[in-house]
């Protein structure tokens, strides 16, 4: 119970104090307008306006579409369809109608062939979208010399794509790894701090899983230096059995369980740790990637173990902000659920705040200059914007174009009879100020 | 009769010449399409070195074209090598590939050869995702410098050395070593009976067959400036065998416009809809069905027809 009056505090301290930067006077505003939030805001007339091309206003998006990861491209893609029938049905950008092409990100070889053809061949002023971080990193030369066209990644973690150098038309407006292993570091010396000794590790077995470690042991070490710190266990992605790692944790005497294990294997791996009494041992299992909605639907409310306190994080939590005093979520929410028939995860979220970010970057600099803007306006406008999301004001930080908001962690419960999946509770919620690291640096080596 | 069979070489200068000019009226995503184009469709040329001409067909060949594209971007990137050594880099690390996987496969033929490429390459694949302070683990080595750093002249370094390297392909398989290779491939008894070491023949053709795809990674990492390790997963030897065999096999004209073809068609495909996959798969599915001989037999059948008439 303490950690919800933490989080309305947290909420209250925010909404009140302003944090790093925020624009909150504007974040107030919008709180009463579900809807149109930045006509209302910004009153800028949709018709009759002088220098805006008469034809459609081309936006490329690229996720996997298909395959294994298939369900982040279906969601990311209703979610920018959303973002582009509220737009286009009050009037689209400035009298200017967004239309959509996109590509399969599940073509492995060819992402960046599909990509350079949205642009240059199917005349694509704007970009977003990309799983993973591989393909993030690569795509970096081809779009900064090539393509030179605004970038927004809404999905892929690495902080190599933003923090070990600036980049001049890539952005990302989601949350990468960084800020929420920093914050779960923290979170364990506010609350257990005594209560915990040895602490383990299990996370994929490729760069994410390690460098969340890294920036999770890392901070840790550095505020609780008397912990014991066991050899991270690294696991291949889409194991079945998780049966001699769980037997391995249990031995070794953990009690705090670190994970950076993300979708199924996060789901298959905490129900056969419920199974095998992993929890009895261990006191506190913290997942960095369980705030997604369809790892809880996955595990189900007949996992959610007791005698343990399951945390868990990510980029977006669609009961966050509070639907109560934050419409524009509960309208999101609303009109995702219409939509798909499911609860938005955070790529929807995130690829759904893009599409708003460069409608809003757009008015901006049309404001500043008189005429449809052009490619470099467009990216400074970008730098300092701050667009009302689902997960909150977001605010694009100029000097190393990452997007910043809340970071929270929850406790696991279970969510029936309301919702069909366990679901996250007692919010504790630390400000981008408190997490970020300064730009451009970052724990994980460049 | 036959006419691009029989006359491979007057066929192989007509496209030659064609892919010289066609740049001019092309977008620039279009010259950066062609230019993936022609180094899928050298690759495929290498590849039936082994394949068309030698009778062995290899499920792992991705290995090489990742040896080269990582050998010059570990040179260039991660070592700071000038260019030259960094090529040479890359085809030493090719070599090594192609003898000791060579060595080891050739120990048999058919498919339990295949299956040992195949065994191979996905261990230089988990090769190169744990060796990740050399190779960048899955995410792979970003900022490879280009040179000429244009699209459009670059297209044409890699259409002057791909030129090169095909006309060269279809004068090798003429010489006696080329047609070592081929009584091999027609009867291996015969040809150790005659005097011929099978195994040894079997292994130049190997290793030449995986030059050539050393050369296309070595010109692919430019060109996209960033390698991962899809290009060594088996999905990529895959889409080696699958565009010689939509080309055709029985010559060296076949696999290379069997390159070009496969990037259209895939390109196509995930355009018209999203189950571009399935799409590519029934493409595909009915060209090997319908045309045997690939897409220079359908040629073949189409000249014999209009003949047949007069």
């Amino acid at each position: 119970m303490t950690e919800v009056s933490e989080s309305r505090r947290d909420w209250v301290k925010l909404a009140g104090a302003g944090v790093a930067g925020l624009a909150v006077g504007y974040g107030l505003g919008f709180l009463t307008a579900p809807e149109r939030v930045v006509e209302k805001e910004v009153e800028v007339p949709t018709e009759g306006l002088p220098g805006i091309p008469d034809e459609p206003l081309k936006i490329g998006y690229i996720y996997f579409m298909t395959g294994t990861l298939g369900t982040y491209g279906t969601n990311a893609a209703a979610a920018i369809e959303l973002a582009v029938e509220e737009i286009n049905n009050n009037g689209g950008i400035l009298g200017r109608k967004i239309e959509l092409t996109s590509k399969d990100e599940a073509d492995r070889e060819r992402v960046l062939d599909n990509i350079s053809k949205m642009v240059q061949d199917e005349g694509a002023e704007i970009v977003v979208g990309l799983d993973s971080s591989g393909d993030a990193l690569k795509v970096i030369p081809l779009v900064e010399e090539e393509l030179q066209i605004p970038f927004i990644v809404t999905h892929a973690a690495t902080p190599k794509l933003t923090e070990c150098a600036k980049r001049k038309y890539i952005f990302r407006i989601s949350m990468y790894e960084e800020p929420i292993d920093i914050m779960a570091a923290q979170l364990v010396k506010e609350l257990y701090e005594g209560e915990v000794s040895v602490v383990a590790n299990i996370g994929p077995d490729y760069a994410y899983g390690y460098d969340s470690w890294a920036i999770f042991s890392g901070k840790l070490k550095e505020l609780m230096p008397d912990l014991e710190f066991l050899e991270p266990i690294y696991t291949p992605l889409f194991t079945t059995d998780y049966g001699t790692y769980i037997d391995q944790i249990k031995g070794s005497g953990a009690d705090l369980l670190f994970s950076s294990l993300w979708g199924g294997d996060a789901a298959t791996f905490f129900k056969q740790a419920v199974a095998k009494g992993l929890f009895d041992s261990v006191k506190v299992y913290m997942n960095a990637m369980l705030g997604a909605t369809d790892t809880l639907e996955a595990i189900g409310n007949d996992n959610v173990p007791t005698g343990v306190d399951v945390w868990g994080s990510g980029r977006y939590w669609f009961l966050y902000p509070p639907h109560d005093v934050y419409p524009l979520n509960k309208a999101f929410v609303e009109n995702f659920r219409r939509k798909t028939g499911s609860y938005p995860p955070y790529v929807a979220a995130t690829s759904y705040t893009a599409i708003y970010a460069v409608k809003k970057a757009i008015e901006t600099a049309y404001v500043m200059k008189g005429s449809w803007p052009e490619v470099d306006d467009i990216v400074s406008a970008l730098e300092g914007l701050t667009v009302p999301g689902p997960m909150g004001p977001v605010y694009i930080r100029p000097e190393d174009h990452q997007g910043l908001y809340d970071v929270f962690w929850g406790r696991l419960k279970k969510g029936s009879p309301t919702y069909p999946m366990p679901i996250l509770d007692d919010l504790v919620i630390y400000p981008p100020g408190k997490v970020f690291p300064e730009p451009l640096t970052t724990m994980v080596s460049c | 009769m036959k006419i691009l069979r029989d006359n491979e070489l007057y066929s192989l200068v007509v496209l030659l010449m064609f892919l010289a000019v066609i740049p001019q009226f092309l977008s620039t995503y279009n010259v950066r399409l062609l230019s993936v184009g022609l180094l899928y469709g050298l690759a495929a040329v290498g590849f039936n070195i082994l394949y068309g001409y030698t009778g062995l067909i290899s499920f792992g060949h991705a290995m090489f074209w990742s040896a080269g594209a990582y050998g010059l971007a570990i040179g260039l990137v991660k070592l700071n090598l000038d260019p030259v050594l960094s090529i040479l880099l890359a085809f030493t690390l090719t070599f090594i590939i192609a003898v000791v996987t060579g060595y080891l496969s050739l120990k048999h033929t058919e498919i339990y050869f295949a299956m040992l490429t195949l065994a191979f390459a996905q261990l230089i694949y988990a090769l190169i995702i744990k060796l990740r302070d050399i190779t960048g683990g899955d995410e792979g080595i970003y900022g490879i410098p280009r040179f000429p750093p244009d699209i459009e002249q670059y297209y044409y370094l890699v259409y002057m050395i791909v030129a090169l390297l095909v006309l060269l392909a279809w004068w090798i398989v003429r010489t006696p070593l080329g047609l070592g290779f081929q009584a091999v491939r027609d009867n291996p008894y015969r040809a150790e009976a005659l005097g011929m070491d099978v195994r040894r023949v079997r292994l130049i053709s190997f290793v030449l067959s995986a030059f050539y795809l050393s050369v296309a990674g070595i010109l692919y990492a430019p060109l996209n400036r960033a390698i991962t390790p899809d290009i060594a997963f088996w999905t990529f030897s895959a889409i080696i065998v699958i565009m010689t065999i939509i080309g055709g096999s029985k010559n060296m004209f076949g696999a290379f416009i069997g390159g070009l073809i496969f990037i259209y068609i895939n390109t196509q495909a995930m355009n018209l809809t999203e189950f571009w996959q399935l799409t590519l798969g029934i493409i595909l599915a009915l060209l090997v069905y319908l045309a045997p001989y690939g897409v220079v037999g359908i040629f073949d059948r189409v000249v014999e027809y209009v003949r047949g008439r007069r």
